[in-house]
């Protein structure tokens, strides 16, 4: 999983054990989840780029590490 | 003490010693529980708030050699990034058009949640402003003075907008009568 939990720690006062467990569950995942959204969004912007293209052939397009073309776009140096 | 063009100078160098696959890596841990922070935080829909992380991470792009703590430099960007979309939303659009902020993650990020995980999400977005957004720092994982900071609240006023968040949220998940603190 290319993301991980950072949100454990903040629930540091003690306390309801079954709660800050729902809590942590429910951040990772849902976290996890927007990480599904996020490449699914990241396709669509890739699709939308190759109008030519099908969608059977656009399928597997992402942008480079699943980041969307606007970030790519800046760490290849371009506007 | 380097003064603007030294400092300009060096972040120059740096600039040419980073690492592009650093950049990518970090994005890629980052980038989705930034856009649940900013989510929860602020009540922005999912769409919003993709694109404020998307902003805050190409301002970071432009600093990423000076930055001394890029994963708190961000939140504090796209937390204020989001505040001034939501406030624009506000002047634009009348009071009485204003929806309700919603109850719950599109419908895109509630399906791929178990019914209990989207019942402590809605609940989650359904505290009072100063709670969800305590408990939304919280959970991202930063500590007391790090939210005090962002927030312009003192330590103690974070602990108690959490202690209630905790009583709240205990309450309506049925895990109530116990010290939520």
């Amino acid at each position: 999983m290319r993301w991980r939990l950072q949100g454990r720690r903040g629930l540091r006062d003690g306390g309801d054990a079954e709660l800050d467990a729902r809590l942590s569950e429910s951040w990772h995942a849902a976290a996890v989840a927007v990480e599904r959204w996020l490449d699914l969004r990241a396709s669509e912007e890739a699709l939308l780029a190759k109008p030519g293209l099908s969608r059977v052939q656009t399928a597997d397009l992402e942008a480079p590490d699943g980041m969307s073309r606007r970030v790519a776009r800046r760490r290849r140096g371009g506007g | 003490m380097l003064g603007d063009r030294g400092r300009s100078a060096e972040a120059g160098e740096k600039l040419e010693r980073v690492n592009p696959d650093e950049i990518g890596a970090f994005y890629e841990q980052e980038m989705p529980s930034l856009v649940l922070f900013v989510a929860l935080s602020t009540g922005l829909d999912i769409h919003s708030a993709a694109d404020v992380g998307q902003i805050a991470f190409e301002k970071a792009l432009h600093r990423w050699p000076t930055l001394r703590n890029p994963r708190a430099w961000l939140h504090r960007v796209a937390w204020h990034e989001a505040l001034a979309r939501s406030e624009a939303v506000r002047r634009e659009v009348p009071v009485d058009m204003v929806p309700d902020r919603p109850d719950q993650m599109s419908a895109a990020l509630a399906v791929e949640l178990r019914t209990e995980q989207r019942e402590v999400i809605a609940h989650l977005r359904a505290l009072a402003p100063k709670q969800r957004q305590v408990m939304a720092w919280t959970l991202a994982g930063f500590d007391d003075a790090e939210i005090a900071r962002a927030l312009g609240l003192s330590t103690d006023a974070v602990k108690q907008s959490r202690y209630y968040a905790r009583r709240n949220l205990a309450k309506r998940l049925g895990l109530a009568g116990r010290d939520s603190r």
